[in-house]
C-alpha cells in the first residue's frame, strides 16, 4: 500500500515494465521520419519480427496493426519467394526467415498465395534452394555465405511452412552434427568456434528434425552452465561481457536439452530486469546502456523461459508463442 | 556543405594510390573535433553527425539507382555503397551491389575472349575492393572489425577471384613461375594472417575474422597441398605467439587448436608438445587465470593435440 | 597485451612533473592520438603524485591499469598497460627504469627546476617490453619484488582524496586542451 511496502508486494526493480516495454515497441513502427527509422532499415523485417514476438509474449498480440504488417512483410518480398530486409532490398535466408515467421505468428501465411509475390510453395523452393545438396549446408543467399544460422533458419520456417520435405533433411542433421566441438558446444561450420548462438541454431535444428539424441547434453550443458558470471547475466563465450540476447540463445538450448535447471534462474531473472528502462520501456544488452528491439525480445523471451509471472510461454526452438507453434505444427 | 564533403569522402575512398602497405585508416569522431572531413593521406576521419548526413544521402542515390536503373547512375550508386557500408557494415544490398560489379567485369572479360584490358579491369576491381575491406576491418570503428558482411566478401573473393586477388606487381621475376607462384601464394596468405590479427586487436573475441581465417586455409589447401606444410608450421608459431599476447581471446587460441589439429601440420606432434608445454610453463610464470587459456589446455588434452 | 606509456615523475611537490616519458599511441586513429597522449600524463600525474616513497601500487581504470613506484628521491615511475599485462612484470621493469634512470640523473639534476631529460632507453623499453616474456631476464635478477607488496585500486577514483573527482580534474587541468576536454566529455557521454 501507499507509504510502505506490504508484505509480499514486489519491489519496483523487480517488476517488468510490461506497459511501457508495449509502448516502446509500438513507438518503433511510428517513427517513419524519424532518422533513426532509415539508420536501421536493413534490419527492419527482424525488427518486426522481434517486436511482434515481445508483443504476444508480453500478452498483447493485438499491439501491431494485423494489416500493415501484413503489407509490410509482403512489400518486401522478390518473385524468387525470398524476402528482403525492407522494399527494395535483396533477398536473403534471415529476412526470409523473419517473413515467414512473422506471417505464422498472424495467422497470415495464405496471404503469400494471395497477394504475394510467390506463394508459399516458392518461399519454400527459394529456401530449399539454398541447401548445398552435397555436404547438407545451407547459404544465406546467391552468393554463398555458409552458416549454421541459416541451416536453422530454413528448418525453422520449412517447418512451419510443412514444407521440410523440400530439403535432404538427414544430409543436413550429417552437417550440423559435424559442427560439435570437444567442449560440447557449436560453431558456424565445422571446426568452428563453440558460440552460444550457433548453438541455439545447431540445437534448434536437430530439434525440428527430431535428432536431440545426437547431442551430448551434459557436455554442452556443463559449457552454457558456465556462461552465466557473478552478476548473473550470461556471456556468449569465454570471457567475453554479460549480454541480455543470451538470456534467450543459453536458455532456449538447455531448455531444449532439458538442463534449465543448471544456471540459476533467480539471479538471471534480477539481471534482465536491471537492463530495463523503466520510463521509456525496453531492455538493453546491461544495465544503463540504451535499449533496443533485439534485447528487448530476447530479454522478454529468456524471462518466459524462467517462467516469470505474466507472460506468454515461449517455444525454446522457434522463439514464437508456444500457443502459436502448437497450433501450427499439430495441423 | 555537405555536398562537398561528400565529394570528398568519395574520393578519399576512393584514393587509387593506396599501394600494398598503406592502409587507409577511418575514425569516426565525436563532434569536439572539427565538423569538417579531415583527410591526411593515409588517415581519413569524420564527425558521426556528418557521417550520417552523407549515409542518408547515399542510401538515396543507392536505392534510386536499384528502383530504375539507368547506365548514368550507375557509377554514382556504386560508389555510394562505399559511405552506406562505412556507416553500416552490414549493409547486405550495398555489399551485394559491389560482389555484382566484380561479378560483370569479370563475365565482360569472358565474353570478349579474356582480352588482356579487360581482365586488368577486373584485377584491378579485385584489388580495389580488397584494399577498400582492409580499411573497413582494421580501422578504429566500431562494427566494422567483426562485421560478417564484410568478412564474406572477402571470402567471397578469394573463393572466386584467386587469381586476381594474387596479383602482385612486385611479383619475383625470373624465378620459375611455379617457385613465384608459392612465393606469392605465401606472402598473401601472411597478408591476410596480418589482416585477420589486426582486425582481432580491434574487435577482441573477434570470431568472424577467425573463422575467415580457417576458410582461407581451407581454400589454400586446395590450391596448394604439398606445399602447405610450411605455411602451417610458420602459422602455427605465429598464432601461438599472438594468443600469449591476447591471452583472453579465445578465438585466437581456437584458431590455434584449429592448426594443431590439421593433419597437414608437419611434425604437428613435437610442434603440438612445443606449444603445450611453452604455454603451461607461462600460465605458471605469470600464475595466469583465465576461462580462454584453460580451456586450450582442455582442448589439446581432450583432442591429443600436445 | 600493451604498454601504452612508460615515465618518470618528479612527484614530491603538486603538480608532478614528467621528466622523461615514452608513449606508444600506435593504436589510437591519427586524429585522437594527441588527446589520448594527453590523458595518459594527467592520470599518470594524478596517480604519481598520489604515490608514496617506496610504495607500489596499481590502479585499474576501465581498460587501462596505472602501475606505480614511488622512489625516496623524490620520483615515481609509472607505467601505463592494458589489464592483462602482468602486474609482476610491470613492476620489475618500473624497478630497472628508475634505477637507471637516477644512475643517470641524480637527485641535484632535477629537485631545483622541471626539466624535461633525456632518457633514450624508454624508447627501447617501450618497443621490448610490449611482450612480457622480453622481461624474464630482469625478472630473474631482482627476484625478491613480490607481489603483495603491491596496492590494488579498483578504480581511479579510490586514489583521490575525499570530495575530489575525476571529472573536475580534468576541467582544471591545464595540460589538456579545450578538445581533448571536449573530447572526455563525449567519450563519456557514448558509455
Ligand atoms: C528465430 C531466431 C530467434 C533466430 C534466427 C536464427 C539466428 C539469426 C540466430 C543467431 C544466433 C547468433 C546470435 C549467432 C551468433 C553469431 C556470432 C558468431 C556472433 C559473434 O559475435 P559475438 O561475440 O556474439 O558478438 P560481439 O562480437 O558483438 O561481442
Amino acid at each position: 500500500g501507499r507509504g510502505g511496502t506490504s508484505a509480499g508486494a514486489v519491489p519496483d526493480e523487480l517488476k517488468l515494465a510490461v506497459d511501457n516495454h508495449v509502448k516502446y515497441i509500438q513507438s518503433l513502427d511510428t517513427r517513419q521520419d524519424e532518422l533513426e527509422y532509415w539508420l536501421t532499415e536493413h534490419l527492419r523485417l527482424n525488427g518486426v519480427y522481434w517486436g511482434l514476438t515481445a508483443l504476444h509474449l508480453l500478452g498483447h498480440p493485438e499491439g501491431l496493426p494485423r494489416d500493415a504488417t501484413i503489407d509490410f512483410v509482403l512489400s518486401c518480398q522478390h518473385g524468387s519467394g525470398g524476402f528482403g530486409a525492407a522494399p527494395g532490398h535483396d533477398a536473403h535466408m534471415l529476412y526470409t526467415v523473419s517473413a515467414v515467421q512473422i506471417l505464422a505468428t498472424i495467422d497470415a501465411v495464405e496471404e503469400l498465395d494471395l497477394r504475394g509475390k510467390a506463394g508459399e510453395e516458392q518461399v519454400g523452393k527459394y529456401i530449399a534452394g539454398l541447401q548445398n545438396r552435397e555436404t547438407g549446408s545451407f547459404a544465406g543467399d546467391e552468393w554463398g555465405e555458409t552458416d549454421t544460422r541459416f541451416l536453422f533458419g530454413a528448418f525453422n520456417a520449412l517447418s512451419l511452412l510443412h514444407l521440410l520435405s523440400l530439403i535432404d533433411v538427414p544430409k543436413a542433421v550429417a552437417h550440423v552434427h559435424a559442427c560439435a566441438n570437444f567442449d560440447g558446444g557449436y560453431g558456424v561450420s565445422p571446426g568452428a568456434e563453440s558460440h552460444a548462438g550457433q548453438i541455439y541454431t545447431c540445437v534448434g535444428a536437430l530439434a525440428i528434425a527430431g535428432r536431440l539424441d545426437l547431442v551430448d547434453r551434459d557436455r554442452l550443458g556443463g559449457w552454457l552452465s558456465e556462461r552465466q558470471l557473478p552478476n548473473g547475466g550470461l556471456n556468449g563465450r569465454p570471457e567475453k561481457l554479460e549480454d541480455v540476447c543470451y538470456s534467450w540463445w543459453v536458455m532456449s538450448s538447455l531448455a531444449m536439452i532439458d538442463r534449465l535447471r543448471w544456471i540459476d534462474g533467480d539471479k538471471l531473472t534480477q539481471f534482465i530486469l536491471r537492463c530495463q528502462d523503466r520510463e521509456q520501456g525496453g531492455i538493453a544488452d546491461r544495465p544503463g546502456d540504451m535499449v533496443d528491439v533485439f534485447h528487448t525480445v530476447f530479454g522478454i523471451a529468456g524471462l518466459s523461459l524462467l517462467s516469470f509471472p505474466g507472460l506468454e510461454a515461449v517455444d525454446p526452438i522457434y522463439c514464437m508463442p508456444k500457443a502459436i507453434t502448437s497450433r501450427i505444427l499439430s495441423k | 556543405p555537405t555536398g562537398n564533403a561528400y565529394a570528398q569522402l568519395i574520393s578519399a575512398l576512393h584514393h587509387s594510390d593506396l599501394e600494398g602497405s598503406t592502409i587507409l585508416e577511418i575514425d569516426i569522431l565525436p563532434s569536439s573535433h572539427s565538423p569538417q572531413l579531415l583527410y591526411e593521406h593515409p588517415a581519413l576521419a569524420l564527425p558521426k553527425g556528418l557521417l550520417i548526413q552523407l549515409y542518408l544521402t547515399a542510401r538515396k542515390l543507392l536505392f534510386s539507382h536499384l528502383a530504375s536503373p539507368r547506365e548514368e547512375t550507375y557509377d554514382a550508386a556504386l560508389k555510394a555503397t562505399s559511405i552506406v557500408l562505412l556507416w553500416d557494415p552490414n549493409h547486405l544490398t550495398a555489399a551485394n551491389f559491389r560482389k555484382r560489379y566484380i561479378r560483370s567485369l569479370s563475365s565482360t572479360w569472358a565474353e570478349n575472349g579474356y582480352a588482356e584490358e579487360d581482365g586488368r579491369r577486373l584485377t584491378d576491381a579485385v584489388q580495389r575492393e580488397l584494399r577498400f575491406l582492409d580499411s573497413l576491418l582494421t580501422s578504429p570503428l566500431n562494427k566494422h572489425a567483426k562485421a560478417s558482411t564484410l568478412w564474406g566478401q572477402r571470402l567471397w573473393i578469394m573463393q572466386n577471384f584467386w587469381a586476381q586477388a594474387l596479383e602482385d606487381s612486385s611479383s619475383v621475376e625470373g624465378d620459375t613461375p611455379n617457385k613465384a607462384t608459392i612465393k606469392r601464394i605465401m606472402s598473401h596468405w601472411d597478408y591476410e594472417l596480418s589482416i585477420v590479427m589486426k582486425a582481432a586487436e580491434r574487435h577482441p573475441r573477434n570470431y568472424y575474422a577467425w573463422q575467415y581465417a580457417r576458410q582461407l586455409l581451407q581454400l589454400v589447401d586446395g590450391e596448394l597441398s604439398p606445399q602447405m606444410k610450411g605455411i602451417r608450421v610458420e602459422s602455427l608459431g605465429k598464432a601461438h605467439q599472438w594468443c600469449l599476447m591476447h591471452p583472453r581471446d579465445v578465438s585466437g587460441w581456437g584458431f590455434l587448436v584449429f592448426l594443431m589439429a590439421s593433419e597437414e601440420t608437419v611434425d604437428g606432434d613435437s610442434d603440438g608438445r612445443r606449444i603445450v608445454r611453452e604455454t603451461r610453463e607461462w600460465v605458471r610464470k605469470y600464475e595466469w587465470e583465465g576461462e580462454s587459456v584453460e580451456w586450450f589446455l582442455k582442448a589439446v588434452g581432450q583432442l591429443q593435440l600436445g | 597485451m600493451k604498454i601504452f606509456y612508460i615515465g618518470v615523475l618528479k612527484n614530491e611537490n603538486k603538480p608532478a612533473h614528467e621528466l622523461c616519458v615514452e608513449k606508444d599511441l600506435s593504436s589510437y586513429s591519427r586524429f585522437t592520438r594527441d588527446n589520448y597522449g594527453q590523458f595518459m600524463s594527467l592520470f599518470s600525474k594524478t596517480v604519481a603524485e598520489r604515490t608514496k616513497p617506496g610504495q607500489r601500487q596499481d590502479v585499474e581504470e576501465k581498460s587501462y591499469t596505472f602501475h606505480a613506484y614511488g622512489r625516496t628521491e623524490g620520483v615515481a615511475g609509472i607505467i601505463i598497460s592494458d589489464p592483462d599485462y602482468p602486474a609482476l612484470v610491470a613492476h620489475q621493469l618500473l624497478s630497472k627504469v628508475v634505477d637507471e634512470f637516477l644512475s643517470r640523473y641524480p637527485r641535484s639534476s632535477f629537485a631545483n627546476s622541471n626539466p624535461t631529460l633525456d632518457f633514450p632507453q624508454l624508447k627501447e623499453y617501450i618497443v621490448k617490453y610490449q611482450d612480457p616474456q622480453q622481461a624474464d631476464s630482469i625478472m630473474k635478477i631482482q627476484k625478491e619484488l613480490d607481489e603483495t607488496k603491491i596496492v590494488l585500486h579498483k578504480t581511479i577514483e579510490s586514489v583521490l582524496e575525499r570530495g575530489e573527482k575525476i571529472d573536475s580534474l580534468v576541467e582544471k587541468s591545464d595540460g589538456l586542451s579545450a578538445q581533448s576536454k571536449m573530447f572526455y566529455k563525449q567519450a563519456k557521454q557514448q558509455n
